[in-house]
Protein backbone atom coordinates (compact mmCIF):
# COMPACT_ATOMS: atom_id res chain seq x y z
CA UNK A 1 0.00 0.00 0.00
CA UNK A 2 1.55 3.08 -1.29
CA UNK A 3 1.06 6.09 1.04
CA UNK A 4 0.70 8.56 -1.79
CA UNK A 5 1.35 11.46 1.06
CA UNK A 6 4.98 10.36 1.46
CA UNK A 7 5.58 9.93 -2.20
CA UNK A 8 4.25 13.78 -2.80
CA UNK A 9 6.21 14.50 0.36
CA UNK A 10 9.50 12.87 -1.41
CA UNK A 11 8.87 14.64 -4.76
CA UNK A 12 8.23 18.33 -2.96
CA UNK A 13 11.60 17.40 -0.95
CA UNK A 14 13.28 16.75 -3.66
CA UNK A 15 12.14 19.38 -6.23
CA UNK A 16 13.30 22.27 -3.62
CA UNK A 17 16.59 20.83 -3.24
CA UNK A 18 16.99 20.82 -7.06
CA UNK A 19 15.41 24.45 -7.47
CA UNK A 20 18.08 26.02 -4.36
CA UNK A 21 20.76 24.35 -5.93
CA UNK A 22 20.71 25.03 -9.64
CA UNK A 23 22.08 28.18 -9.80
CA UNK A 24 25.01 29.18 -11.80
CA UNK A 25 27.54 29.23 -8.29
CA UNK A 26 26.41 25.88 -7.44
CA UNK A 27 26.79 24.42 -10.64
CA UNK A 28 30.79 26.00 -10.29
CA UNK A 29 30.72 24.91 -7.10
CA UNK A 30 29.97 21.67 -7.90
CA UNK A 31 33.02 21.50 -10.40
CA UNK A 32 35.30 23.01 -7.67
CA UNK A 33 34.72 19.73 -5.92
CA UNK A 34 35.24 17.19 -8.38
CA UNK A 35 37.54 18.98 -10.92
CA UNK A 36 40.92 18.97 -8.76
CA UNK A 37 40.59 15.87 -7.43
CA UNK A 38 39.97 14.27 -10.74
CA UNK A 39 43.35 15.76 -12.13
CA UNK A 40 45.30 14.25 -9.50
CA UNK A 41 44.15 10.93 -9.48
CA UNK A 42 44.01 10.68 -12.75
CA UNK A 43 47.60 11.96 -13.12
CA UNK A 44 48.62 9.65 -10.56
CA UNK A 45 46.69 6.63 -12.65
CA UNK A 46 48.27 7.97 -15.34
CA UNK A 47 51.46 7.52 -14.11
CA UNK A 48 51.34 3.83 -13.63
CA UNK A 49 49.96 3.16 -16.87
CA UNK A 50 47.81 -0.09 -15.42
CA UNK A 51 44.40 -0.22 -17.12
CA UNK A 52 42.84 -1.85 -14.36
CA UNK A 53 44.17 0.37 -11.98
CA UNK A 54 43.20 3.29 -14.28
CA UNK A 55 39.93 1.96 -14.80
CA UNK A 56 38.95 1.58 -10.89
CA UNK A 57 39.90 4.88 -9.93
CA UNK A 58 37.91 6.49 -12.91
CA UNK A 59 34.74 5.23 -11.17
CA UNK A 60 35.95 6.08 -7.57
CA UNK A 61 36.78 9.74 -8.73
CA UNK A 62 33.06 9.76 -10.12
CA UNK A 63 31.81 8.71 -7.00
CA UNK A 64 33.72 10.64 -4.66
CA UNK A 65 32.77 13.61 -7.09
CA UNK A 66 29.39 12.91 -6.33
CA UNK A 67 29.90 12.70 -2.54
CA UNK A 68 31.80 15.21 -1.79
CA UNK A 69 29.43 18.03 -3.58
CA UNK A 70 26.74 16.17 -1.79
CA UNK A 71 28.02 15.77 1.49
CA UNK A 72 28.94 19.81 0.94
CA UNK A 73 25.25 20.67 -0.10
CA UNK A 74 23.81 19.03 2.34
CA UNK A 75 25.80 20.27 5.43
CA UNK A 76 25.87 23.83 4.50
CA UNK A 77 22.51 23.52 3.72
CA UNK A 78 21.54 22.28 6.92
CA UNK A 79 24.04 24.67 8.36
CA UNK A 80 22.43 27.82 6.93
CA UNK A 81 18.55 26.16 7.95
CA UNK A 82 20.45 26.02 11.45
CA UNK A 83 21.38 29.77 11.54
CA UNK A 84 17.93 31.21 9.89
CA UNK A 85 15.95 29.33 12.67
CA UNK A 86 14.10 27.43 9.95
CA UNK A 87 14.82 23.90 10.30
CA UNK A 88 12.93 23.08 13.51
CA UNK A 89 9.38 23.97 12.21
CA UNK A 90 10.08 22.20 8.71
CA UNK A 91 9.82 19.50 10.71
CA UNK A 92 6.32 20.14 11.61
CA UNK A 93 4.81 18.47 9.06
CA UNK A 94 2.80 15.19 9.02
CA UNK A 95 5.28 13.14 6.44
CA UNK A 96 7.82 11.20 8.49
CA UNK A 97 10.96 13.52 8.54
CA UNK A 98 12.99 10.29 7.34
CA UNK A 99 10.79 10.95 4.19
CA UNK A 100 11.84 14.81 3.76
CA UNK A 101 15.39 14.15 4.23
CA UNK A 102 15.46 11.61 1.79
CA UNK A 103 14.20 13.89 -0.91
CA UNK A 104 16.50 16.56 -0.34
CA UNK A 105 19.80 14.03 -0.13
CA UNK A 106 18.38 12.65 -3.56
CA UNK A 107 18.17 16.35 -4.80
CA UNK A 108 22.04 16.89 -3.40
CA UNK A 109 23.24 13.65 -5.32
CA UNK A 110 21.15 14.52 -8.27
CA UNK A 111 23.09 17.95 -8.13
CA UNK A 112 26.64 16.05 -7.17
CA UNK A 113 26.12 14.53 -10.65
CA UNK A 114 27.80 17.91 -11.69
CA UNK A 115 31.08 16.95 -10.13
CA UNK A 116 30.81 13.47 -11.58
CA UNK A 117 30.65 14.85 -15.32
CA UNK A 118 33.42 17.57 -14.43
CA UNK A 119 35.44 14.44 -13.07
CA UNK A 120 35.25 12.28 -16.37
CA UNK A 121 35.79 15.58 -18.45
CA UNK A 122 38.96 16.35 -16.29
CA UNK A 123 40.00 12.32 -16.68
CA UNK A 124 39.40 12.42 -20.26
CA UNK A 125 41.59 15.47 -20.42
CA UNK A 126 44.18 14.84 -17.99
CA UNK A 127 44.84 10.79 -18.82
CA UNK A 128 46.00 8.70 -21.74
CA UNK A 129 45.44 5.01 -20.64
CA UNK A 130 42.30 2.82 -22.14
CA UNK A 131 39.20 1.76 -19.98
CA UNK A 132 39.63 -2.08 -19.18
CA UNK A 133 36.71 -4.06 -17.78
CA UNK A 134 36.29 -8.10 -17.99
CA UNK A 135 32.59 -8.32 -16.89
CA UNK A 136 30.78 -5.02 -18.38
CA UNK A 137 27.28 -6.10 -16.97
CA UNK A 138 28.33 -6.50 -13.34
CA UNK A 139 30.66 -3.15 -13.97
CA UNK A 140 27.54 -1.34 -14.36
CA UNK A 141 25.54 -2.66 -12.05
CA UNK A 142 28.22 -2.39 -9.35
CA UNK A 143 28.65 1.84 -10.46
CA UNK A 144 24.88 2.26 -10.44
CA UNK A 145 25.18 0.29 -6.78
CA UNK A 146 27.82 2.49 -5.36
CA UNK A 147 26.14 5.62 -6.34
CA UNK A 148 23.02 4.26 -4.25
CA UNK A 149 24.38 3.54 -0.91
CA UNK A 150 25.79 7.07 -1.12
CA UNK A 151 21.94 8.24 -0.39
CA UNK A 152 22.35 6.07 3.26
CA UNK A 153 25.53 7.75 3.86
CA UNK A 154 23.71 11.38 3.17
CA UNK A 155 20.76 10.48 4.87
CA UNK A 156 22.82 9.83 8.04
CA UNK A 157 24.82 12.22 7.87
CA UNK A 158 21.68 14.88 8.75
CA UNK A 159 21.21 13.72 11.68
CA UNK A 160 24.41 13.16 12.92
CA UNK A 161 24.49 17.48 12.40
CA UNK A 162 21.54 17.88 14.18
CA UNK A 163 22.14 15.96 17.08
CA UNK A 164 25.87 16.78 17.65
CA UNK A 165 24.54 20.01 17.43
CA UNK A 166 27.73 21.15 15.79
CA UNK A 167 27.42 23.46 12.68
CA UNK A 168 30.50 24.89 10.74
CA UNK A 169 33.35 22.70 9.41
CA UNK A 170 31.68 19.63 10.70
CA UNK A 171 31.38 17.48 7.30
CA UNK A 172 35.26 18.66 6.36
CA UNK A 173 36.33 15.35 8.12
CA UNK A 174 33.36 13.26 7.67
CA UNK A 175 33.46 13.52 3.29
CA UNK A 176 37.25 12.61 3.55
CA UNK A 177 36.30 9.73 6.06
CA UNK A 178 33.13 8.36 3.92
CA UNK A 179 35.82 8.56 1.36
CA UNK A 180 38.78 6.48 2.89
CA UNK A 181 36.49 3.92 4.23
CA UNK A 182 34.70 3.61 0.80
CA UNK A 183 37.83 3.22 -0.94
CA UNK A 184 37.28 6.00 -4.03
CA UNK A 185 41.24 6.51 -4.44
CA UNK A 186 42.81 2.79 -3.23
CA UNK A 187 41.59 -0.72 -3.82
CA UNK A 188 40.61 -2.06 0.45
CA UNK A 189 43.17 -4.33 0.68
CA UNK A 190 45.69 -1.88 0.44
CA UNK A 191 44.51 -0.58 4.06
CA UNK A 192 46.12 -1.99 6.73
CA UNK A 193 44.23 -4.77 8.40
CA UNK A 194 43.23 -2.36 11.29
CA UNK A 195 41.63 -0.32 9.08
CA UNK A 196 40.37 -2.45 6.33
CA UNK A 197 37.93 -4.00 9.28
CA UNK A 198 35.79 -1.01 8.98
CA UNK A 199 35.18 -1.34 5.60
CA UNK A 200 33.66 -4.30 5.99
CA UNK A 201 30.64 -2.38 8.00
CA UNK A 202 30.43 0.30 5.18
CA UNK A 203 27.94 -0.62 2.34
CA UNK A 204 29.91 1.95 -0.14
CA UNK A 205 33.10 -0.11 0.16
CA UNK A 206 31.03 -3.33 -0.92
CA UNK A 207 30.05 -2.00 -3.91
CA UNK A 208 33.77 -0.29 -4.55
CA UNK A 209 34.97 -4.32 -3.88
CA UNK A 210 32.09 -5.33 -6.47
CA UNK A 211 33.85 -2.82 -9.15
CA UNK A 212 37.16 -3.88 -8.68
CA UNK A 213 35.96 -7.22 -9.07
CA UNK A 214 34.20 -6.86 -12.00
CA UNK A 215 36.83 -4.84 -13.85
CA UNK A 216 39.34 -8.39 -13.12
CA UNK A 217 37.00 -10.57 -14.06
CA UNK A 218 35.98 -12.21 -10.66
CA UNK A 219 33.32 -15.11 -10.20
CA UNK A 220 29.77 -14.33 -10.76
CA UNK A 221 29.02 -15.42 -7.07
CA UNK A 222 31.89 -13.38 -5.55
CA UNK A 223 30.59 -10.14 -7.19
CA UNK A 224 26.79 -11.40 -6.25
CA UNK A 225 27.91 -12.09 -2.66
CA UNK A 226 29.50 -8.39 -2.49
CA UNK A 227 26.81 -6.33 -3.28
CA UNK A 228 24.43 -8.27 -1.49
CA UNK A 229 26.24 -7.60 1.56
CA UNK A 230 26.25 -4.20 0.62
CA UNK A 231 22.79 -4.15 0.39
CA UNK A 232 22.05 -5.53 3.73
CA UNK A 233 24.66 -3.14 4.49
CA UNK A 234 22.42 -0.34 3.43
CA UNK A 235 19.42 -1.91 4.91
CA UNK A 236 21.45 -1.80 8.22
CA UNK A 237 22.48 1.70 7.63
CA UNK A 238 18.81 2.80 6.57
CA UNK A 239 17.44 2.11 10.12
CA UNK A 240 19.87 3.68 11.91
CA UNK A 241 19.43 6.57 10.16
CA UNK A 242 15.68 6.36 10.55
CA UNK A 243 16.11 5.68 14.26
CA UNK A 244 18.33 8.97 14.80
CA UNK A 245 15.62 10.70 12.54
CA UNK A 246 13.15 9.53 15.15
CA UNK A 247 14.99 11.09 18.14
CA UNK A 248 15.38 14.09 16.84
CA UNK A 249 11.51 13.85 15.63
CA UNK A 250 11.27 13.44 19.19
CA UNK A 251 13.25 16.37 20.09
CA UNK A 252 11.35 18.84 18.32
CA UNK A 253 7.81 17.55 18.65
CA UNK A 254 7.67 16.59 22.32
CA UNK A 255 9.92 18.37 23.65
CA UNK A 256 8.96 21.48 21.35
CA UNK A 257 12.74 21.77 20.93
CA UNK A 258 12.66 23.62 18.09
CA UNK A 259 16.01 25.40 18.66
CA UNK A 260 18.56 23.14 16.95
CA UNK B 1 52.18 53.82 23.76
CA UNK B 2 54.11 51.20 22.47
CA UNK B 3 52.33 48.59 25.54
CA UNK B 4 49.17 49.95 24.69
CA UNK B 5 49.30 49.61 20.79
CA UNK B 6 50.28 45.96 21.31
CA UNK B 7 47.90 45.04 23.81
CA UNK B 8 45.29 46.17 21.62
CA UNK B 9 46.73 44.14 18.80
CA UNK B 10 46.88 41.10 21.22
CA UNK B 11 43.30 42.12 22.26
CA UNK B 12 41.93 42.40 18.17
CA UNK B 13 43.68 39.00 17.97
CA UNK B 14 41.66 37.16 21.42
CA UNK B 15 38.34 38.65 20.10
CA UNK B 16 38.04 38.02 16.38
CA UNK B 17 39.69 35.05 16.81
CA UNK B 18 37.53 33.71 19.08
CA UNK B 19 33.86 35.27 18.11
CA UNK B 20 34.47 34.64 14.31
CA UNK B 21 36.38 31.16 14.01
CA UNK B 22 33.69 28.91 14.29
CA UNK B 23 35.62 25.66 14.15
CA UNK B 24 36.28 26.48 17.81
CA UNK B 25 33.73 23.86 19.15
CA UNK B 26 35.43 20.55 19.97
CA UNK B 27 33.85 18.79 17.09
CA UNK B 28 34.90 21.09 14.52
CA UNK B 29 38.24 21.74 15.78
CA UNK B 30 39.02 17.93 15.80
CA UNK B 31 37.74 17.46 12.29
CA UNK B 32 39.06 19.93 10.84
CA UNK B 33 42.88 20.51 12.85
CA UNK B 34 43.52 16.58 13.24
CA UNK B 35 41.32 14.04 11.61
CA UNK B 36 41.08 16.09 7.93
CA UNK B 37 44.70 16.46 7.72
CA UNK B 38 45.06 12.78 8.76
CA UNK B 39 42.13 11.77 6.63
CA UNK B 40 43.98 13.26 3.10
CA UNK B 41 47.32 11.38 3.91
CA UNK B 42 44.95 8.21 4.04
CA UNK B 43 43.35 9.12 1.01
CA UNK B 44 46.24 10.35 -1.18
CA UNK B 45 49.14 8.22 0.47
CA UNK B 46 47.51 5.29 -0.10
CA UNK B 47 46.40 6.15 -3.80
CA UNK B 48 49.92 5.93 -4.22
CA UNK B 49 50.60 2.85 -2.74
CA UNK B 50 47.68 1.27 -4.93
CA UNK B 51 48.52 2.88 -8.12
CA UNK B 52 52.60 3.66 -7.81
CA UNK B 53 54.53 2.65 -4.82
CA UNK B 54 55.70 3.51 -1.23
CA UNK B 55 58.21 5.59 -1.58
CA UNK B 56 56.02 7.83 -3.49
CA UNK B 57 52.82 7.68 -1.03
CA UNK B 58 56.05 9.40 1.52
CA UNK B 59 56.61 12.07 -0.73
CA UNK B 60 52.90 13.13 -1.12
CA UNK B 61 52.69 12.77 2.47
CA UNK B 62 55.61 15.50 2.64
CA UNK B 63 53.37 17.29 0.40
CA UNK B 64 50.65 17.25 2.15
CA UNK B 65 51.84 18.75 5.16
CA UNK B 66 52.33 21.71 3.30
CA UNK B 67 48.91 21.67 1.85
CA UNK B 68 47.29 20.64 5.09
CA UNK B 69 48.99 23.78 6.83
CA UNK B 70 47.60 25.91 3.50
CA UNK B 71 44.14 24.40 4.13
CA UNK B 72 43.51 25.18 7.74
CA UNK B 73 45.23 28.61 7.72
CA UNK B 74 42.56 29.73 4.58
CA UNK B 75 39.74 28.16 6.47
CA UNK B 76 40.53 29.75 9.27
CA UNK B 77 41.66 33.32 8.21
CA UNK B 78 39.10 33.89 5.40
CA UNK B 79 36.04 33.01 7.55
CA UNK B 80 37.14 35.15 10.17
CA UNK B 81 37.37 38.15 7.52
CA UNK B 82 33.73 37.11 6.10
CA UNK B 83 31.93 36.95 8.91
CA UNK B 84 33.09 40.47 10.72
CA UNK B 85 31.04 41.27 7.63
CA UNK B 86 27.93 38.76 7.99
CA UNK B 87 27.50 39.09 11.42
CA UNK B 88 27.52 43.15 11.27
CA UNK B 89 31.06 43.48 13.47
CA UNK B 90 32.73 45.02 11.12
CA UNK B 91 30.80 48.05 10.46
CA UNK B 92 31.37 49.12 14.56
CA UNK B 93 35.18 48.45 13.33
CA UNK B 94 35.01 50.55 10.77
CA UNK B 95 33.30 53.33 12.98
CA UNK B 96 36.58 52.77 15.13
CA UNK B 97 39.85 54.95 15.03
CA UNK B 98 42.27 52.27 15.45
CA UNK B 99 45.28 51.56 13.26
CA UNK B 100 43.84 49.95 9.87
CA UNK B 101 46.96 47.95 9.68
CA UNK B 102 47.06 46.48 13.34
CA UNK B 103 43.42 45.53 13.14
CA UNK B 104 44.15 43.98 9.48
CA UNK B 105 46.74 41.91 10.77
CA UNK B 106 45.06 40.70 14.20
CA UNK B 107 42.70 38.53 12.17
CA UNK B 108 45.33 35.37 11.07
CA UNK B 109 47.70 35.81 14.30
CA UNK B 110 45.59 32.96 16.13
CA UNK B 111 45.49 30.90 14.06
CA UNK B 112 49.30 30.19 13.95
CA UNK B 113 49.20 27.37 16.67
CA UNK B 114 46.52 25.55 13.98
CA UNK B 115 48.96 25.05 11.83
CA UNK B 116 51.72 23.42 13.84
CA UNK B 117 49.55 20.97 14.78
CA UNK B 118 47.52 20.18 11.41
CA UNK B 119 51.46 19.66 10.27
CA UNK B 120 52.16 17.23 13.58
CA UNK B 121 49.38 15.83 12.65
CA UNK B 122 49.95 14.84 9.58
CA UNK B 123 53.80 13.86 9.73
CA UNK B 124 52.95 11.92 12.83
CA UNK B 125 49.84 10.00 10.82
CA UNK B 126 52.45 9.77 7.93
CA UNK B 127 54.65 7.80 10.06
CA UNK B 128 51.82 5.51 11.42
CA UNK B 129 50.82 4.74 7.64
CA UNK B 130 52.86 5.38 5.49
CA UNK B 131 56.47 4.52 7.60
CA UNK B 132 57.74 7.85 6.37
CA UNK B 133 61.09 8.02 7.99
CA UNK B 134 62.43 11.43 9.91
CA UNK B 135 65.95 10.31 10.10
CA UNK B 136 68.00 12.80 7.71
CA UNK B 137 65.29 15.79 8.39
CA UNK B 138 67.23 18.90 8.67
CA UNK B 139 64.41 20.30 11.78
CA UNK B 140 66.02 23.97 11.69
CA UNK B 141 64.98 24.18 8.00
CA UNK B 142 61.76 22.05 8.63
CA UNK B 143 60.67 24.51 11.16
CA UNK B 144 61.29 27.24 8.61
CA UNK B 145 59.78 26.10 5.97
CA UNK B 146 56.42 25.75 7.81
CA UNK B 147 56.59 28.98 9.04
CA UNK B 148 57.31 30.73 6.32
CA UNK B 149 54.32 28.53 4.16
CA UNK B 150 52.39 29.73 7.31
CA UNK B 151 52.95 33.49 6.86
CA UNK B 152 52.22 33.83 3.36
CA UNK B 153 48.89 31.59 3.54
CA UNK B 154 48.26 34.00 5.81
CA UNK B 155 48.65 37.19 4.18
CA UNK B 156 47.46 35.11 1.07
CA UNK B 157 43.98 34.51 2.78
CA UNK B 158 43.83 38.07 4.12
CA UNK B 159 44.18 39.17 0.68
CA UNK B 160 40.92 36.85 -0.59
CA UNK B 161 38.70 37.35 2.82
CA UNK B 162 39.25 40.79 1.13
CA UNK B 163 38.49 40.03 -2.26
CA UNK B 164 35.60 38.36 -0.87
CA UNK B 165 34.52 41.74 0.96
CA UNK B 166 34.74 43.65 -2.01
CA UNK B 167 32.98 41.42 -4.09
CA UNK B 168 30.10 40.19 -1.18
CA UNK B 169 30.09 36.84 -2.10
CA UNK B 170 30.36 33.56 0.44
CA UNK B 171 33.86 31.97 1.76
CA UNK B 172 32.41 28.92 1.47
CA UNK B 173 32.55 28.74 -2.56
CA UNK B 174 36.03 30.56 -2.02
CA UNK B 175 37.56 28.28 -0.11
CA UNK B 176 36.64 25.36 -2.44
CA UNK B 177 38.21 27.16 -5.15
CA UNK B 178 41.25 27.45 -3.22
CA UNK B 179 41.50 24.42 -1.34
CA UNK B 180 41.36 22.70 -5.12
CA UNK B 181 44.10 25.10 -6.47
CA UNK B 182 46.17 24.12 -3.57
CA UNK B 183 45.34 20.41 -4.29
CA UNK B 184 46.32 20.13 -7.72
CA UNK B 185 48.97 23.44 -8.95
CA UNK B 186 51.31 23.55 -5.68
CA UNK B 187 53.07 19.98 -6.48
CA UNK B 188 52.24 18.14 -3.60
CA UNK B 189 51.18 15.77 -6.04
CA UNK B 190 51.67 16.65 -9.65
CA UNK B 191 54.97 18.04 -9.90
CA UNK B 192 54.46 21.51 -10.85
CA UNK B 193 57.10 21.39 -14.18
CA UNK B 194 54.50 18.86 -15.51
CA UNK B 195 51.27 21.32 -14.95
CA UNK B 196 50.87 22.89 -18.42
CA UNK B 197 52.15 26.73 -19.37
CA UNK B 198 48.87 28.26 -17.74
CA UNK B 199 48.55 26.71 -14.59
CA UNK B 200 51.98 25.86 -14.16
CA UNK B 201 52.14 30.29 -14.24
CA UNK B 202 49.14 30.43 -11.29
CA UNK B 203 50.72 27.59 -9.14
CA UNK B 204 53.70 30.17 -9.00
CA UNK B 205 51.20 32.50 -7.78
CA UNK B 206 49.95 30.13 -4.94
CA UNK B 207 51.25 30.01 -1.50
CA UNK B 208 52.45 27.08 -0.19
CA UNK B 209 54.69 26.21 -3.79
CA UNK B 210 57.88 27.47 -3.04
CA UNK B 211 57.76 26.99 0.43
CA UNK B 212 56.90 22.94 -0.97
CA UNK B 213 60.41 22.82 -2.70
CA UNK B 214 62.12 24.29 0.37
CA UNK B 215 60.18 21.67 2.98
CA UNK B 216 61.42 19.11 0.65
CA UNK B 217 64.71 20.36 0.92
CA UNK B 218 64.61 20.51 4.42
CA UNK B 219 63.07 16.43 4.61
CA UNK B 220 65.43 15.21 2.68
CA UNK B 221 68.00 16.69 4.77
CA UNK B 222 69.78 18.86 2.11
CA UNK B 223 72.25 21.38 2.21
CA UNK B 224 70.72 24.67 3.99
CA UNK B 225 71.49 26.86 0.92
CA UNK B 226 68.98 24.64 -1.07
CA UNK B 227 66.10 25.61 0.48
CA UNK B 228 66.73 29.00 1.65
CA UNK B 229 65.94 30.43 -1.88
CA UNK B 230 62.76 28.94 -1.83
CA UNK B 231 61.92 29.87 1.57
CA UNK B 232 62.54 33.32 0.49
CA UNK B 233 60.33 33.30 -2.67
CA UNK B 234 57.46 32.17 -0.20
CA UNK B 235 57.82 35.09 1.71
CA UNK B 236 58.38 37.62 -0.73
CA UNK B 237 54.91 36.44 -2.00
CA UNK B 238 53.44 36.26 1.00
CA UNK B 239 54.77 40.00 1.89
CA UNK B 240 53.15 40.89 -1.58
CA UNK B 241 50.13 39.74 -0.47
CA UNK B 242 49.88 41.58 2.39
CA UNK B 243 50.52 45.08 0.99
CA UNK B 244 48.42 44.09 -1.82
CA UNK B 245 45.30 43.09 0.34
CA UNK B 246 45.79 45.91 3.29
CA UNK B 247 45.67 48.54 0.61
CA UNK B 248 41.97 46.85 -0.84
CA UNK B 249 41.14 46.41 2.72
CA UNK B 250 40.99 50.07 3.20
CA UNK B 251 39.35 50.52 -0.20
CA UNK B 252 36.75 47.84 1.23
CA UNK B 253 36.45 50.52 3.96
CA UNK B 254 35.83 53.36 1.95
CA UNK B 255 34.06 52.40 -0.73
CA UNK B 256 31.57 50.73 2.05
CA UNK B 257 31.36 54.18 3.73
CA UNK B 258 30.57 55.49 1.06
CA UNK B 259 27.77 53.85 -0.26
CA UNK B 260 26.66 52.79 2.85
CA UNK B 261 26.70 48.99 2.70
CA UNK B 262 28.68 48.68 6.00
CA UNK B 263 28.02 44.57 6.12
CA UNK B 264 28.19 43.68 2.87
CA UNK B 265 28.55 39.58 2.40
CA UNK B 266 27.08 37.17 0.27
Amino acid sequence: MIEWGYVHAFVGSYTKGLREGRDFDAFLMGLATGVPTAAVVAWVANSRGDEAIFTYLCVGVVLFGVWNGAAFRTGFSLETEFSLGTFGPSLLTRAPLFVILAGRVASDLTLGLVAAVGGVLTIVAVADVPLQVANVPLFALSAVFGYVTLLCLGLLLSPLMVLSRERSGFTNAVRPFAAVISGFTFAAPVLPIGLEVFTWFWPTAWAMRAVDGSIRGAPWGEIASQLALGVLLMVVFFGFAQALLRVVERKVRISGDLAL
Amino acid sequence: MMLTSVRRFALQSYLSYRGLFLWLTPVSYVSNVVLRPVLAVMMFGFLAQYALDEETARTYAVGLAGYSVGRIIAGGVMQSLYRDAAFGTLAAVYASPVNRGMLYFSRCVLHVPNAALVAVSVLVSAAVFLDLGFAQVDWGGLVAAFAVMTFSTMLFSLFVATLILLSGTNWANWIIILDGLLLSLTGIIIPTAELPAVLFEIGQMLPVTHGLDGLREAFAGGPSSGYWPDLAREAVLGLGYGVVGLALFRMAEIQAKRRGVLARAG
